[in-house]
């Protein structure tokens, strides 16, 4: 097993071209990036809005926790029966699976701004513009990239199932080596899936304690040391 | 709550422990004791095939259980060796291609004999069926009207084609038109059967596609099959592939008599009513295996 | 459209197919729900005990949870020697998600019982083992239930990806249904899902109240 493996990974064939590891990882990724950028532009303002303001929070919980239960193969499926074969439609649910999580994310964010502090802003007379992007949005960031995070996870998951409505990807490899009896193939797919997902969480993290405001992240610290 | 601890404990000292598995996970379980296990491989037609076997054989009064949609060969042959499955639908010539990558016999009867005398000891085929559903490529009616009309006009223009095929098909047929018909698809893009490949080259994403002689998408789309007048293609009957001992007479009797039963304008018909009217696979086999009356 | 669906259910192959796999679905989703929540309990008291396993505990759980699950289900025969095509994967697959997911609310749980009912639980004579379940661990409920209710609806929807590798209970409604432009087949399936994700999810709730009575006496424990 571990042999075949190894024979599988080191064959350069495999590294190789279009149908290769390293093309096919970023051709994995490049669906991820744009699903979830596509996403979140969509989420993220409609969340700050949501926020701001509190209209329909309770609408976004609801329809968010009921998404969670939604089977995303069953969505990709559908959407490709619907609007036929190729990539739009297959990134169309993704990017439809991304947005609930961000979009909670972003509410949740703006919602866990504490009053006092919103209160603050009026007092010192920011208008209702600026207290939204000076001090509820930096606040609301860490629980925003959180939301991301999850996005990110759920949409390189379904990439990868989405190789079966045909779209490219580490979920081809895994497939087609599942097609002709392949275990090495599949399991060499897997690994990388999993070290992919795992390498880009570690990097949405990074980004997340880069953008979070100084003052936020001492006073997260400040907090736990307290509890 | 002692118990569930150590149950917890014991959960996570078997994941470690057995940290390192040995052996290929595509071969597996022990051979099966109690109901006939009839499987089918990826695709609506074998699904079919598989209730009308379930069928006849319940028919006999044995207990049967369906276990669809396994994969493809190089996955079902292994699970019925091991004796995971007991039958599933095949068909002759991809059969011998697989347990024998040498053969050479094209027609129904020769592929058949082949076939017997390849199979490894464990596995065993019953009467093969009149049906027969081969490999086809096709075009579109455009291209045909472009001179396209026969495998032995390919050769040529391979180099601008980029066929669509199952997965599986690069493996099988790549060299093997290289040296029929000296034929090198630009590209082979790896499709699943039936629909999606048939949207591809409809969309001009392939411009041939690999599909199969009964399917109904190629009537309804005036697609045009490619002849194959050097015989590339093997023939192709639905023959049963059994777990050997593992079916008695009367259970036998009863699969050869609805594979006679069974012509290739009947598949034809039946996978018609399974695609386009999107009929049940159960529901017809159970239609059939009474109109056979085994 | 209603038509479509009334054709396909008035087929006894349909409704025999949907049954069958509908129970696959329960089967394959709420058993690893079962095992992930015992595996989860003890480790998540290793963790509240011992501050050194904490990191590694915490940090192994996020790790299988962001592997992608049809990842993890074509790893788990590599690691373990099961066969490819078992359901075995699947569900131990999901029950290292559910694990995963519940850790760091059973860790919170745990430690947010207050010292001073441990305190009188152990002057009143419980051994350490016995004060965990007669004391910590119904505390602790409503907040597991809550994860539980969260692991359940994720495992239900997960089940379904199972499909690619020949084990995916409704997730069959997809695959046969995208093969045959069966639309029908595909939203029977989704509705199927979402329905047994909620009906779970009432239950979950139904046994939160059974099994915390002293809640509905008196807020005692306010709900996270």
């Amino acid at each position: 097993m571990i042999a075949d493996l190894l024979a599988w990974l080191t064959n350069p064939e495999h590294w190789r071209g279009a149908g290769g590891v390293p093309a096919q990882t970023l051709l994995h990724l490049y669906y991820c990036v744009v699903s979830v950028g596509t996403a979140m532009l969509i989420a993220v303002p409609l969340g700050l809005y949501i926020g701001h303001t509190g209209r329909g929070a309770t609408a976004v919980v609801a329809v968010s926790n009921a998404m969670r239960a939604l089977p995303t193969l069953g969505l990709v499926t559908m959407l490709v029966l619907i609007f036929g074969l190729g990539d739009t439609p297959a990134l169309a649910g993704l990017v439809i699976l991304a947005i609930p999580a961000i979009l909670a994310g972003t509410c949740a964010g703006v919602d866990s701004v504490p009053s006092d502090i919103v209160d603050a802003a009026r007092g010192m007379g920011m208008t209702s513009i600026q207290r939204l992007w000076r001090v509820e949005l930096p606040n609301a960031l860490p629980l925003l990239i959180g939301g991301v995070r999850s996005a990110m996870l759920q949409v390189v998951a379904t990439a990868t199932v989405a190789a079966y409505v045909n779209l490219g990807g580490l979920g081809r490899i895994l497939l087609d080596g599942l097609a002709v009896g392949h275990y090495e193939q599949m399991a060499a797919a897997a690994l990388f899936i999993a070290l992919l997902a795992v390498a880009v969480d570690l990097v949405l993290a990074g980004i997340s304690r880069l953008v979070v405001p100084r003052g936020l992240a001492l006073a997260a610290e400040a907090n736990r040391d307290g509890s | 709550m002692r118990r569930v601890f150590a149950l917890g404990l014991a959960l996570v000292a078997t994941l470690t422990l057995t940290g390192c598995g040995s052996g290929d996970p595509l071969e597996s379980g022990s051979g099966s004791q109690g109901p006939i296990v009839v499987g089918s491989a990826d695709f609506a037609e074998s699904e079919l095939l598989m209730e009308i076997y379930a069928e006849a054989l319940r028919s006999t009064g044995a207990e049967v259980r369906t276990k669809g949609r396994i994969g493809a060969r190089e996955v079902y042959v292994k699970a019925v060796r091991q004796g995971e499955l007991s039958v599933i639908p095949d068909y002759t010539g991809n059969l011998l291609k697989y347990v024998n990558e040498k053969a050479q016999a094209t027609k129904s009867q020769p592929v058949y004999d082949a076939l017997k005398q390849s199979l490894p000891p464990q596995l065993g085929v019953l009467q093969y069926s009149p049906a027969e559903d081969s490999d086809v490529l096709t075009v579109t009616a455009e291209t045909a009207a472009s001179g396209l009309r026969s495998m032995a006009d390919l050769g040529p223009r391979c180099g601008e084609l980029v066929l669509g095929a199952p997965a599986e098909w690069k493996v099988r047929w790549k060299d093997r038109i290289a040296e029929v018909y000296g034929c090198t698809f630009s590209e082979i893009r790896e499709l699943q059967a039936g629909s999606v490949t048939v949207d591809a080259l409809l969309g001009g994403e392939v411009q041939v596609a690999n599909l199969f002689s009964t399917s109904a998408a190629i009537d309804r789309n005036n697609l045009v099959k490619l002849a194959d007048p050097k015989n590339m293609f093997p023939a192709q009957n639905v023959v049963p592939l059994v777990h050997r001992g593992d079916l008695n007479r009367q259970q036998t009797d009863a699969l050869n008599r609805v594979s006679q039963a069974l012509t290739t304008t009947k598949l034809a018909e039946l996978n018609k009513r399974l695609m386009v009217d999107k009929a049940n696979p159960a529901d017809l086999a159970k239609t059939f295996v009474t109109g056979v009356g085994v | 459209m209603i038509e479509e669906l009334l054709r396909f259910f008035a087929s006894p192959g349909y409704r025999e197919m949907t049954l069958t796999l509908l129970g696959e679905h329960v089967y394959l989703s709420l058993t690893p729900l079962v095992l992930g929540a015992l595996l989860a309990l003890p480790l998540g008291r290793l963790a509240q005990r011992h501050h050194r396993l904490r990191g590694p505990i915490l940090g192994a759980a996020s790790v299988v949870y962001t592997i992608p699950s049809l990842a993890l289900f074509v790893l788990i025969p590599g690691v373990l020697g099961t066969p490819l095509l078992s359901p075995i994967n699947v569900i131990i697959a999901l029950a290292l998600y559910t694990a995963a997911l519940l850790m760091r609310p059973v860790l919170d749980a745990l430690e947010s019982v207050p010292g001073h009912v441990t305190a009188a639980a152990t002057a009143m004579g419980y051994r350490p083992w016995r004060r965990f379940v007669a004391v910590e661990l119904p505390l602790a409920i409503p907040v597991l239930i809550s994860a539980v209710r969260m692991a359940s609806v994720s495992n239900i929807s997960l089940v379904s990806v199972g499909a690619l590798i020949g084990i995916g209970g409704l997730g069959g409604l997809f695959t046969d249904g995208f093969e045959r432009r069966y639309m029908v087949e595909i939203l029977v399936g989704i509705v199927l899902t979402l329905l047994l994700a909620l009906v779970v999810d009432l239950v979950l709730v139904g046994l939160r109240k059974l099994l915390t009575p002293w809640s509905r006496a008196s807020k005692v424990v306010s709900e996270p």
